[in-house]
């Protein structure tokens, strides 16, 4: 068995994440799912801050103090406290608590968006692979163990880059990054399930091979996914930040957290606010949607369960 | 052993196959015509057409695949477009230099890793475990390229404890090891941050597995020592996990320098790959994916080796 | 002294914030450096009063460049860039130079430098120059005409032994009428020309695309057309010690440089394309001096006590318009566009003071350069007007192009968007393009009419301390393929008869005035909109002394020294 084979996760999970697998066996184990969940208190926190930031990201226009892309040349560079701009101004005299606002659009799109299609993608491959076994499972499988094969970043800044920059791109090769790691979780989800007791049953009692896989594969391939997903979304604003910090992201003058503090570099000694505001965000938003995504597994773990 | 040894060498050229595949299409991807970015301001319709038949452009795909695969098996990568010098000649200067990094980093990773792992592991729920805890969470979520401006600010330009730029000082007549070490701490540091926040939190998972697995507990009834407990018995057991997550991180150490040599303008094939997309200049790109791409490809398949000689339920599998 | 300086730095702080214009600052600071010694002026535009005073040229020390991009290839022939050319011409030299120590002058003197002295026929068909004699090439080799006729050759005698494809294609302009190379004799080197070509000595100093200076023809037998590029060997002031790709390129003092030798060791250039790293290495010490600091930053690294210079050179930012496009056919449009244009807020503005408000399209920093060219004012409304005139009443769409990056480029995609903005005010809606640098090139090439490119207008950025440059520009024999190399890709071909006259001519007034002329009427029909002229800021540790910035692109490095 290989690395990969062993569903390693960047969390550095070392068990294979097919426990979670077990769970839903009844519909009636959600509400134990939530219960547990809610008695995690970090990771209760950690989802309201996501879903803070995201409300505030989607009312951007409502809340944002001023025009990011406008920029007041006597103030640049002012410090944080500033009167009327509480986290300062840029190099060009933009608000970045303005640019902090908007910007979560973007950072938070680039890392949502592919996660998600990745993910649907995935759950399709893992779900074809592991299900149909034989030579569509090598064929799949094989092939993705190419892209295993590039470091993560690697990989995801050479598309972008030889794509051009633009957020489209971005989006693509993230996704294109992200698709092999989660199509292996699917995999082995499914083929776990595939192998329980209780699939042999359904067939017993006549359940044609399209109905087990939407009935019981599929939900529980869906679980695990959930869980490696939300600490992907995590990972992916970093690197997403990353790729827009080395210019292969968006365009200026549309902010966005990874393009704020490649702009401050300009001014690293004289104003350091302007870089390390937006990377003291990126840290902790990530650090939300990994918490989370702990949260999530921990509470999907019937051993963890006490 | 041997068997899986032959099985797992063997599986990697169908890999390194594909990976020549994925990156030759690649480069297909690319808008523009590479003959008219090569000559630039000479361009003319007649002189394009001879290029992109000297470039071997006028042939079907699976050729032209074919020629550059054997090109590139004998070390030729072609010519930089910006440049005009062999590809190679870029290359294998920058990739030694992103070797030597990130070897530092895999050696601060694996020691701070190891010890705060360890440390936290053994003392479940102490002030250093919870500082520990908190301090790798927050590391684990760090962009590299975030922490490298902020160490340069602090420790380059307001303390000037360490350079802020480049492998080696450019005033000095030679190159010494001394002054190679003083330029590295800065990136190694930023390089293995989060790899070291990961190490650590998974060695100390490992070991309250371990721990809570009775192991220990039957150990030190025996009357082995605390040191022995932990590092003879607890580690043995907690390696196979750990030496695979430290192969993982190679990967992630090789991908995270491209940021670190971006920030510290560090001469690695990272900061190559950078500049030559923005300077569109893509057999350059091409090579350095190759190159480091196979690097990765056999490190892995090192570790997984050195994990099945010791954990043998991985053999079996 | 303290006085002039003072007043040097208060017109040096105007000029640099817009307050004044280039025209005015080269004037004040001429009457400035007329009342101070030469001196004087010298140093207040980079060293503290206190020093200079006391502090005389010292021989010695290492100088560490930080440069915007790599360097293309050391061969002066066949290389093209400012980037390059600024460290081969420490190395080579040619039968004149510009003198580049004096920076209060509104364009650089012609000096002897390999021919000691040098005359033209009563036909202006034949030039002959005096060689200079003692004189070695690097490897040993002496100078003499026979390598001067070998080194001409390489660029244009097709069926030389020693020609060479590239160098042919960088150094047309130079060698376009050359009909012949003699040598009498060993100290003589006569050019025989096919016609008059009255900027042919301004072209000889040119630089940056192809060179007229020299290689040791014994070097280029060993290491052959391609080889010579790893061992550059010319006669200059410094020679060639090592070059990394990406890391650094050094050159050390020649000491048996023939002419005055520089205080300089050595110079150590080293690319870092990251503006932010340039400045982030010079604010740390590791380099001493960087080019294109990128704007925003500028201010704060001055508050740390880094000098910065920046004066006026031979660059022009610029849109040519595609006059086959039935949007652009009538002058009044293109010239609604001229006025329509903020030139000078998007040179303080945008650029903070890096950059001024171009007046005319010819280059900056040539003879024929006229600082009281009066371009059309910025006047939005008159340009609305004419454009409904011209009968456009609801303005019309358009397409522009530009590229993201490029050696003299400056910012080009915030400076089109400012332009998009300002061309919204007249009701054009234009849409704006980007490539790459090396791509865009491979457009551009194609002019602007042709079917794989068709656009309103491209950009591009270049110039020249010599008039031709503006013959080159917009002379219709330059126009796209099936033309020719395509410079302007514009189809204009109204100056035409004025270039030619002004090409031809022997003395150097009637020439200016032919050039000045055919700048008027180019203005009149407006085939172009000329933006910007780049101010090259620089910025050094106050360790540096002696740098000159004078009218031109590159610098002459044998009068800096490492206090």
């Amino acid at each position: 068995m290989s690395v990969h084979e062993r569903g390693l996760v960047e969390t550095g999970q070392a068990e294979p994440l097919v426990a979670e697998a077990e769970m839903f066996r009844r519909p009636s184990e959600w509400w134990i799912f939530w219960e547990a969940l809610s008695r995690d208190r970090l990771a209760v926190a950690a989802g309201g801050a996501i879903l803070l930031i995201c409300l505030v990201a989607v009312f951007a226009p409502l809340l944002s103090p001023y025009d990011p892309t406008v920029g007041d040349n006597s103030l640049r560079l002012a410090p944080i406290g500033t009167p009327g701009h509480l986290l300062g101004l840029d190099g060009q005299g933009r608000d970045i608590l303005s640019r902090l606002i908007w910007g979560g659009r973007v950072s938070l799109a680039i890392a949502l968006m592919p996660v998600t299609v990745a993910s649907v993608l995935s759950v399709a491959l893992g779900l074809i692979a592991g299900f149909f076994g034989g030579k569509v499972d090598m064929l799949i499988m094989r092939t993705l163990d190419v892209f295993f094969a590039f470091p993560a970043v690697l990989l995801a800044v050479a598309i972008a880059g030889v794509l051009g920059p633009g957020m489209l791109n971005v989006m693509l090769s993230i996704t294109v990054v992200l698709v092999p790691y989660i199509s292996r979780v699917a995999y082995m989800a499914t083929v776990t399930v595939k192998n329980e007791l209780f699939v042999d049953q359904a067939r017993v009692c006549g359940a044609g091979p399209w109905q087990i896989l939407f009935h019981y594969t599929l939900p529980n391939t869906l679980s695990p996914v959930l869980v490696y997903g939300t600490t992907l979304v995590g990972i992916m604003i970093v690197l997403g930040a990353g790729l827009s910090f080395l210019g292969l992201g968006i365009s200026p003058p549309t902010p966005d957290w990874g393009v704020m503090c490649s702009d401050g570099r300009n001014f690293l000694s004289v104003a350091p606010h302007v870089s390390a505001v937006p990377g003291a965000v990126l840290v902790f938003v990530a650090m939300s949607f990994n918490l989370l995504g702990d949260g999530l597994r921990d509470a999907l773990d019937p051993k963890l369960r006490k | 052993m041997l068997r899986y040894l032959v099985y797992r060498v063997a599986s990697i050229v169908p890999v390194l196959l594909g990976v020549s595949v994925v990156v030759f299409l690649m480069m297909k991807l690319v808008p523009g015509d590479p003959a008219e970015a090569i000559l630039g301001p000479a361009a003319t319709t007649e002189k394009i057409e001879m290029v992109r038949r000297s470039l071997g452009l006028d042939k079907p795909f699976y050729i032209q695949y074919f020629r550059w695969l054997w090109k590139v098996l004998q070390g030729d990568f072609g010519s930089s477009i910006a440049v005009n010098v062999p590809v190679a000649q870029l290359v294998w200067p920058k990739f030694w230099n992103t070797v030597l990094l990130a070897g530092g980093s895999l050696v601060v990773c694996v020691v701070v890793g190891l010890v705060v792992g360890i440390v936290s592991g053994t003392r479940q729920y102490s002030w250093f475990d919870r500082l520990g805890m908190t301090s790798t969470l927050i590391l684990a979520n760090t962009p590299g390229f975030w922490l490298g401006l902020v160490l340069m600010v602090v420790f380059a330009l307001r303390l000037g404890w360490f350079p802020a730029t480049g492998m080696y000082s450019m005033r000095a007549a030679d190159k010494t090891v001394a002054d190679l070490l003083h330029h590295m701490v800065l990136p190694a540091i930023t390089t293995a941050a989060v790899s070291a926040a990961i190490i650590a939190r998974l060695v100390r998972s490992s070991f309250l597995d371990v721990i809570r697995k009775g192991f220990v507990t039957a150990l030190r009834a025996r009357g082995l020592s605390e040191r022995d407990v932990i590092l003879r018995h607890g580690l043995k057991n907690a390696l196979p996990p750990i030496v695979n997550i430290i192969g993982l991180q190679v990967g992630y150490l090789m991908g995270g320098a491209l940021f670190t040599e971006v920030v510290f303008s560090w001469p690695g094939i990272g900061l190559q790959i950078y500049s030559s997309i923005v300077a569109r200049d893509l057999p350059v790109v091409q090579a350095a994916v190759l190159v480091t791409t196979f690097v990765f490809v056999l490190v892995n398949l090192g570790t997984d080796v050195i994990v099945a000689a010791l954990d043998p339920r991985v053999r079996r599998a | 002294m303290d006085q002039s300086r003072a007043a040097f730095e208060g017109i040096e702080a105007a000029f640099i914030e817009g307050r004044i214009s280039r025209r005015q600052f080269i004037r004040t600071s001429s009457q400035i450096g007329a009342a101070a010694s030469a001196t004087a002026v010298l140093t207040s535009l980079g060293v503290p009063a206190r020093a200079a005073a006391q502090d005389k040229p010292k021989r010695g020390g290492t100088l560490v460049i930080g440069k915007e991009s790599e360097l293309d290839i050391l061969d002066p022939h066949s290389a093209g860039g400012w980037v390059t050319w600024r460290v081969s011409k420490q190395m080579h030299e040619g039968l004149l130079d510009e003198d580049l120590t004096k920076d209060n002058v509104p364009y650089p003197a012609l000096i002897p430098k390999l021919a000691t002295s040098w005359s033209v026929s009563k036909d202006s068909l034949t030039y002959t120059f005096q060689l200079r004699k003692g004189v070695k090439f690097h490897d040993g080799t002496p100078f003499d005409a026979a390598a001067v006729k070998f080194n001409v050759e390489r660029c244009y005698k097709k069926d030389a032994p020693q020609f060479y494809p590239r160098a042919n294609a960088y150094t047309t302009w130079l060698w376009q009428f050359l009909k012949e190379v003699k040598t009498p004799d060993e100290g003589t080197v006569q050019f025989v020309l096919t016609e008059p070509y009255g900027e042919f000595l301004r072209q000889l100093v040119q630089g940056g695309g192809g060179a007229a200076v020299f290689i040791s023809p014994t070097a280029l037998k060993k290491y052959g057309n391609e080889g010579i590029a790893e061992h550059p060997t010319g006669t200059g002031p410094f020679r060639f010690v090592q070059r990394v790709r990406g890391e650094k390129v050094v050159i050390e003092r020649n000491p048996d440089y023939w002419g005055t030798p520089p205080y300089l060791d050595r110079i150590i250039d080293r690319p870092m394309p990251e503006p932010a790293a340039r400045m982030t290495a010079l604010e740390a010490g590791e380099v001493d001096m960087i080019y294109v600091p990128h704007p925003d930053g500028i201010a704060g690294l001055k508050d740390k006590g880094f000098k910065l210079m920046q004066g006026p050179t031979p660059h022009v930012w610029y849109f040519a318009f595609n006059l086959r496009d039935k949007n652009y056919q009538d002058v009044r449009v293109r010239r609604a566009i001229n006025m329509a244009i903020d030139r000078e807020g998007m040179a303080k503005q945008l650029l903070k003071g890096t950059a001024v408000a171009a007046r005319g399209l010819q280059a900056p920093c040539c003879p024929s350069y006229d600082p009281n060219f009066k371009d059309y004012p910025y006047d939005p409304a008159q340009a609305k007007k004419l454009i409904a005139e011209a009968g456009f009443p609801n303005g019309f769409e358009t397409t522009w192009q530009t590229s993201v990056d490029g050696s003299g480029q400056l910012i080009p995609v915030p400076m089109a968007e400012w332009i998009q903005r300002d061309l919204a005010k007249v009701g054009i809606k234009m849409k704006l393009r980007t490539y790459e640098w090396i791509t865009y090139i491979g457009y551009w090439i194609k002019g602007t009419d042709d079917p794989s490119n068709k656009v309103g207008s491209q950009q591009m950025s270049w110039g020249m301390t010599s008039d031709y440059w503006l013959d080159i520009v917009t002379h219709s024999t330059h126009v796209a393929p099936p033309g020719g190399a395509g410079q302007n890709g514009g189809y204009y071909s109204g100056a035409d008869k004025l270039l030619d006259a002004a090409r031809v001519e022997m003395d150097p007034t009637k020439r200016s005035a032919l050039y000045r002329k055919a700048n008027v009427k180019i203005k009149e029909d407006a085939p172009a909109v000329p933006i910007i002229n780049d101010l090259a800021p620089l910025m050094f540790s106050p360790k540096v002394r002696g740098f000159v910035h004078a009218p031109e692109e590159w610098y002459d490095m044998t009068t800096v020294w490492m206090a």
